[in-house]
């Protein structure tokens, strides 16, 4: 996959490294298993630290997108739970953007918005289970 | 012409060549240290009267110099020593009159730049790298980098564990068909060749060390310097094998000192050496001015200061590789880097100074 960083863009470099590896697994160009650069390697070829780098694959990690193992690298985990997932994200960014530039430009805390989010979870999740 | 002589001028004849055909060894995107989005810029008519000119300043500077430095020495007659003291002027004048020729250039070569329209390749704040490429792939294994050490301690086996069996007397010079100098034995005169032998491994080390990776802050993207993997393993493999011919050599001193060795063993090394050198500098032209970058190029320009010095606060890298292609200098943004610049300049005056007492 080519991983393109942009330094001028307002988005920190650790989210555009995960959102990179999430649209690589919605659009299929990352498999099941695919091993990425070591956090090292990364941080030394993209010339950020290393800390950059690690946040973005602990965020993967805690995700479910990737699996750092001890020995083998880190891992692509794009099982179909996750590709629904990455897929999931990849659609509904735009929407969300939208929501939120929204909520901004009419003055509403993003607290607000968290606590709309974890209501409805609760509303929908509570019928479900 | 004594030997010590000959070494000087081939020693001054190399700095000035590599000092004038300086643009003709970067890649051909690159100009006096300004990127540009194409090798075109190779053909343009005002970037080639930029280098004309460049060529003519460069060689009437180095001829006037080297002139200056003949008359001097022919004239005034100077002791041996004051002529090694005029020589290293030389060179110090040779390199700041080149610096400052570059400088001058680059400065051309910004404007030159300026006045074109913007190359759509040219990206100036984004770096592309390919994920799937492992370090396997990339990078060569650190195990080669051992074939530094079996030659290295050899030397040091028969020079230590050989010293008492060495006679009194031992060979100081050869000349091309047998001894024609000799010394009387000490510790120092021993281990002197192991300390060449090991600062020069040393550097080749580090250069080896340094080799391995490249970060994508200098090369743009997967293709703006294309195949550059193959062609930094291939650089590596012919340092280690040029510093095995050099610690044969250290060998074959030390062995010399024990019993008499035909003093061809060590004139035949020359052949590989030479051979080695011819290689890097085909592998070089291959890689670095043959292939043709494609894709989006990293304008990185700003960065580099005066088109040499690197000054990057955001790129966490202490070395990185020339945006030549070739060598490799310090990121002047970061603290370790003056550290190192100090520690050299402590380490030359310290020498001259130990020496002179």
């Amino acid at each position: 996959m080519l991983l393109t960083i942009n330094f001028a863009s307002d988005e920190p470099i650790y989210m555009q490294i995960r959102n990179a590896v999430v649209t690589g697994i919605a659009t299929g160009v990352l498999h099941d298993g695919d091993t990425l650069p070591s956090v090292r390697t990364l941080g030394a070829e993209i010339g950020v630290n290393l800390h950059t780098v690690n946040k973005a694959y602990k965020l993967l990690q805690s995700e479910g997108f990737i699996e750092i193992l001890r020995n083998h690298g880190t891992v692509v985990h794009a099982g179909d739970a996750a590709k629904n997932a990455a897929q999931f994200l990849e659609n509904v960014g735009e929407s969300l953007h939208a929501v939120v530039s929204e909520a901004i430009t009419r003055g509403v805390d993003r607290s607000v918005i968290h606590k709309m989010i974890d209501n409805v979870y609760d509303e929908i999740g509570g019928k479900i289970s | 012409m004594n030997e010590a002589d000959l070494i000087l001028s081939a020693t001054w004849i190399l700095v000035a060549v590599l000092l004038i055909i300086q643009p003709w060894l970067t890649r051909k995107n690159v100009l006096f240290g300004v990127v540009f989005g194409n090798d075109n810029i190779w053909k343009d008519k005002n970037a080639k009267q930029i280098r004309q000119r460049y060529l003519y300043a460069m060689v009437f500077g180095t001829a006037g110099i080297t002139i200056l430095l003949i008359l001097y020495v022919t004239l005034a007659r100077p002791s041996e020593g004051t002529t090694v003291i005029a020589y290293l002027i030389g060179i110090a004048a040779l390199l700041i009159f080149g610096t400052a020729v570059f400088i001058a250039f680059h400065a051309q070569t910004c404007t030159l730049k300026a006045s074109q329209e913007l190359d759509a390749n040219l990206v100036s704040e984004k770096i592309s790298i390919e994920t799937s490429l492992s370090d396997k792939q990339t990078v060569i294994s650190a195990a080669w980098l051992l074939l530094f050490f079996p030659i290295l301690i050899a030397t040091y086996v028969v020079a230590i564990a050989g010293y008492p069996a060495m006679p009194a007397k031992i060979p100081a010079h050869y000349n091309s068909m047998a001894v024609d100098a000799w010394t009387v034995k000490s510790w120092s005169t021993v281990l002197a060749p192991l300390l060449t032998e090991t600062i020069s491994a040393a550097i080749l080390f580090v250069c080896c060390l340094l080799t391995r990776r490249a970060p994508a802050s200098v090369r743009g993207n997967p293709d703006a310097a294309p195949q550059y993997y193959r062609f930094r393993k291939y650089m590596i493999i012919l340092m280690i094998l040029l510093n095995i011919f050099m610690e044969l050599s250290f060998l074959f001193i030390e062995i010399g000192f024990l019993t008499p060795i035909s003093p061809l063993c060590s004139d035949l090394l020359i052949i590989p050496d030479l051979i080695l050198t011819v290689a890097i500098f085909y592998i070089y032209f291959r890689f670095v001015r043959v292939k043709k970058p494609k894709g989006p190029i990293l304008d990185d320009d700003a960065k580099w200061v005066l088109g040499m010095f690197y000054f990057n606060p955001a790129d966490p890298s202490g070395y990185i590789e020339k945006r030549t292609g070739i060598g490799h200098t310090l990121n002047f943004a970061r603290p370790t880097a003056w550290v190192i610049i100090v520690g050299i300049i402590v380490f030359v005056v310290g020498s001259i100074v130990a020496s002179t007492h």
